[in-house]
């Protein structure tokens, strides 16, 4: 991890990265943001990127959110790092506060995408290895989940009911205090 | 609008995120279509993950003690349909006395006990140590999960231990002689051990036990604490500073504290080191009643002399019961966050917390084997 150490990591930090869609639009951003994805820090560390990286199951659009939200993740993680050596300081901690939430309303802000674009994000993440954004849209997806019936949740995400009549009737059979 | 598919592993991602604390949304997920319903009963592999993903067991009701001859209930404080208990534990004069890792310890009517487990079922009939026999005029016990480095998240119907401790003293006056000793039961030999540790102290109260590590406490008697090593098989007793009564044994990050209602606040206490390692106990304010449950009317809250609380082993929560003039019912107490949620209508005065995972492979357990 990149951080206020050596004059090298400081360059280190600041370079940057060629991301490249599956529709080929091309995307500049610092290592520091690029690495956020597991996935491309491998890439970095194997010395793949000279050219550019290619990504081709993410589309442009996807990918401009994808770098939005590690631009602003990226900055908090630097953020964190130059606090911690002065993590007894009341200031810094207050700064800090204000910070998380801050990034909580940049999440929040965030995930406010149709159920597609959502889905989206899922695949991408997934893809590029992103944790905190993996984490982010699989937890909105179950949130819209809980407290729905099983009907409501095929209808909200286009899912086919392929279970058998006899298998749905052996479900509420067992369990029929949770479909009250 | 076409949605991209997701994988089984992504769905999968999904799934465990639903919160445990109403087990509803996990099984009518189950009945969303076949593959929901496959990852969810994927042979424990999902449940190990979901357990793991959100650490501690959540509330899924309480056990209660209804009174003489009327036995022993199950009330949900979720959706969860209450598992009938076992059919001698309901008309006998049975007496649920300690809970833990998904069992229940049920003593029926001081001869022996049932090992119940309200979720898949299962039950276990155990006599007591037969050297229990002889002059035993009080006991307490605990039961708990016997497998070495279990993270006690999601054991169910595995080997279990019975921690017997009794007494033939009957009365606290200091200059008698109270002969206190331990025993332990383990499903996997189906016997006891040879009694351990005779020490002088008095067994009264029944009240909650506590696991810490390998320590389990029990609330025996006016201001004292009984404390049983599991791994060095000794007792030994701890002085506290409240009667049993109200106070009982809490976590606070692996330390032994008490907390109690009194008057109208609910109080923790801690253990600080102090002078030649004689520690002494530190009382801390978590709220006043008014605060935690806010009322329009002037009166103030009173603990009512049967008000019990309890402690939700593994959380930060307590479950306690109210009854007085301004409410009643059973609230759980977030001791962190002092967020107060109400979980029960009804006072019940005789209760133990259950925490359980409970998971759709779970719900299959229950099916009787046609």
């Amino acid at each position: 991890m990149a951080s206020a150490g050596s004059g090298d990591e400081k360059a280190a930090a600041a370079a940057m990265i060629t991301l490249i869609s599956s529709d080929n639009e091309k995307f500049e951003v610092t290592e520091a943001t690029a690495t956020l994805s597991q996935t491309i820090r491998h890439m970095i560390e194997d010395g793949c990127t000279d050219g550019g990286v290619p990504l081709p199951n993410v589309t442009s659009k996807i990918l401009a959110r994808v770098i939005e939200y590690c631009k602003k993740h990226a900055t908090a993680a630097a953020g964190e790092e130059g606090s911690s050596s002065s993590f007894s300081d009341a200031a810094f901690l207050e700064v800090d506060r204000a910070f998380l939430e801050e990034l909580e309303e940049f999440d929040d802000a965030f995930l406010e995408v149709d159920r597609a674009t959502l889905f989206d994000l899922i695949l991408a993440a997934n893809y590029l290895d992103i944790k905190g954004l993996l984490n982010l849209t699989c937890q909105k997806v179950a949130d819209s989940v809980k407290g729905k019936t099983p009907e409501q949740i095929r209808e909200m995400y286009n899912i086919v009911n392929d279970l058998t009549p006899e298998e749905e009737a052996e479900i509420r059979r067992e369990t029929q205090w949770a479909f009250e | 609008m076409a949605l991209p598919a997701l994988m089984e592993e992504l769905v999968e991602e999904i799934l465990l995120r639903l919160p445990p604390d109403e087990p509803a949304h996990l099984i009518r997920a189950g009945a969303v279509c076949k593959a929901w319903r496959r990852i969810l009963l994927d042979d424990g592999g999902l449940r190990r993950r979901y357990c793991r993903f959100h650490r501690s067991r959540p509330l899924l009701g309480y056990i209660h003690n209804v009174g003489f001859r009327a036995g022993v209930q199950f009330v949900p404080t979720t959706t969860l349909f209450p598992p009938p208990p076992p059919p001698a534990a309901a008309s006998n004069s049975c007496r649920a006395i300690d809970c833990r890792h998904g069992r229940v310890l049920i003593d029926t009517s001081g001869c022996g006990f049932i090992v119940w487990d309200p979720i898949t079922g299962g039950q276990h009939h155990l006599s007591f140590p037969a050297h229990a026999q002889e002059n035993l005029s009080s006991f307490t016990g605990a039961v708990l999960c016997a497998v070495d480095g279990c993270d006690h998240l999601g054991c169910h119907g595995g080997p279990f231990l019975v921690v017997f401790v009794g007494g033939s003293g009957r009365t606290h006056a200091v200059d008698v002689e109270n002969n206190t000793w331990a025993s332990v039961y383990s499903s996997e030999t189906g016997a006891w051990s040879a009694q351990i540790s005779s020490i002088n102290c008095y067994v009264m109260a029944r009240g909650p036990s506590l696991l810490i590590g390998d320590v389990l406490y029990f609330t025996v008697c006016s201001k004292t604490i009984l404390k049983y090593d599991l791994s060095r098989h000794g007792l030994s007793r701890i002085d506290t500073p409240r009667a049993p009564y109200k106070s009982v044994p809490i976590d606070t990050n692996g330390g032994l504290g008490l907390v109690e209602p009194y008057h109208n606040c609910i109080y923790t206490w801690s253990q600080q080191d102090g002078v030649n390692g004689v520690g002494g106990w530190v009382r801390h304010n978590v709220a006043k009643l008014e605060e935690l449950i806010p009322t329009r009317r002037r009166w103030r809250y009173r603990v009512h002399p049967c008000d019990v609380i309890r402690f939700v082993e593994g959380t930060d929560t307590v479950l306690f019961s109210l009854n007085n003039h301004i409410d009643w019912g059973v609230f759980t107490l977030d001791l962190k966050s002092r967020k107060v949620r109400k979980v029960a209508q009804r006072w019940h005065c005789h209760i133990l917390p259950y925490t359980c995972f409970y998971t759709p492979d779970l719900a299959k357990c229950t099916l009787p084997s046609a």
